[in-house]
């Protein structure tokens, strides 16, 4: 999922895919359920990549956020070059959808985890919808660069390096340790519904939730 | 999720052709729904196929409790020659042009992008589907730059001016108002093939 067209930086391919789509034109009726002849393996039955279900932090496990924002902060500015390497080669980036700043990232994020709730700087949006869309932001200002650094293109290992071996990683499952002990309704439906950490293709739901949502 | 998505392009698609006549490309979302959910690919190149029974155990539930909508009666047109298409794409992916407001987690609405716009962002509820594809690619989602080497090469007519993005994972029926005004600005741009692509 995620990868309508198959391949990125494929053109042929995706050509491949558009055309198969026009042929069943030609077919005298419709609709039409028809198989693409070729097939990209997945991983595990899974459409992406999936957290470990033992990889999840307890409130206990979080330590010193104020340590941990400023390694994350260590993280980005390390990556920064890269980033804009991968940008200017791209001509765009898809980082920028909550509108913050890439060095307001983690600081927002961390005061969920301190349990606040702060208010939302944009008019119209509230603050864990916004909270949502810093997450994915910061997700994607790695894996942009990563995957342009080192001219990869494996859905699995950028989710493995990014939840499970990234100082970024370990911020995202301290705010779900804290969402998932939340009274806030809708911090706790973004862990049971895997809103933000990656949990829907894991082999069971998240430890304290029953993914009921789905 | 995924059954949502690719039922969505369903209804999308037939509550364009009731409206407006124009012909629509189910193919591909049908074809994913049956690749990915039905039949479910094949495992780590070992080439065997994937059955629902098979998949992670939160995946499983749901899609294993997804129903298949029927559709009476549904429309169905003669195609143009592929040189008169005017092609206009449709997508799951909850894609924007930068600045735009973000779909909500239960959006019914649609956003516009032109066929020059690539600075694009994303808000989608969900964060099951890759998404370091079209990070690297936006083709491989909104194939815009395909599309429109096809027109040059004469394979089709022409890409539309406008197209459009909704968001998937919110339930199809409560996008009808905005199916029709989408289907109404395709009428006005003399758009003849939609292209249907689920994310």
């Amino acid at each position: 999922m995620g990868r309508g067209m198959g391949k990125p930086n494929d053109p042929e391919f995706q050509k491949k895919v558009i055309r198969a789509a026009f042929d069943l034109f030609d077919l005298e009726t419709g609709p039409v359920l028809e198989d693409f002849p070729e097939t990209i393996p997945v991983r595990d039955g899974r459409m992406g990549y999936a957290l470990p279900p033992e990889l999840v932090l307890s409130t206990s496990d979080i330590g010193d956020v104020d340590s941990l924002v400023a390694e994350v902060q260590t993280e980005i500015d390390a990556l920064l070059p890269d980033y804009e390497a991968a940008v200017a080669s791209r001509g765009r980036t898809t980082v920028g959808a909550s509108e913050f700043p890439i060095k307001d990232f983690a600081p927002f994020i961390s005061k969920f985890i301190r349990g606040e709730i702060p208010k939302s700087p944009r008019k119209g949006l509230p603050a864990i919808p916004l909270l949502k869309l810093v997450v994915e932001d910061l997700e994607a200002y790695y894996t942009e660069t990563r995957t342009h650094r080192d001219g990869i293109d494996d859905l699995e290992l950028m989710g493995k390096w990014f939840w499970e071996e990234t100082k970024a990683g370990r911020l995202l499952l301290s705010l779900e340790a804290i969402s998932i002990v939340s009274d806030n309704k809708v911090m706790l439906q973004i862990v049971e519904m895997s809103l933000m950490a990656p949990r829907f293709w894991s082999e069971g739901p998240l430890p304290g939730t029953s993914a009921a949502g789905w | 999720m995924w059954g949502w998505l690719c039922l969505w392009a369903v209804f999308i698609g037939f509550r364009i052709a009731e409206t407006s006549n124009q012909q629509i490309l189910l193919a591909l979302s049908l074809h994913i729904f049956q690749r990915y959910i039905l039949y479910l690919g094949y495992i780590l190149g070992k080439f065997e196929v994937t059955k629902i029974a098979e998949m992670p155990a939160v995946g499983r539930g749901f899609i294993s409790n997804l129903q298949l909508p029927t559709f009476e009666d549904p429309a169905w047109t003669t195609p143009v020659p592929a040189s008169q298409r005017r092609v206009s794409i449709v997508s799951t992916a909850a894609v924007s042009r930068r600045g735009d407001k973000p779909f909500s987690w239960l959006a019914k609405d649609h956003r516009t992008f032109h066929k020059n716009d690539r600075d694009l962002v994303m808000t989608h509820v969900a964060v099951e589907f890759d998404r370091s594809a079209w990070q690297q690619d936006l083709n491989v989602i909104i194939p815009l730059d395909r599309l429109e080497e096809m027109a040059q090469d004469g394979e089709i007519g022409s890409v539309a001016d406008e197209h459009y993005s909704f968001m998937g994972a919110a339930d199809p029926v409560t996008m009808e108002k905005s199916a029709h005004a989408v289907a109404e600005q395709m009428k006005q741009e003399g758009v003849n093939t939609v292209f249907l692509i689920p994310i």
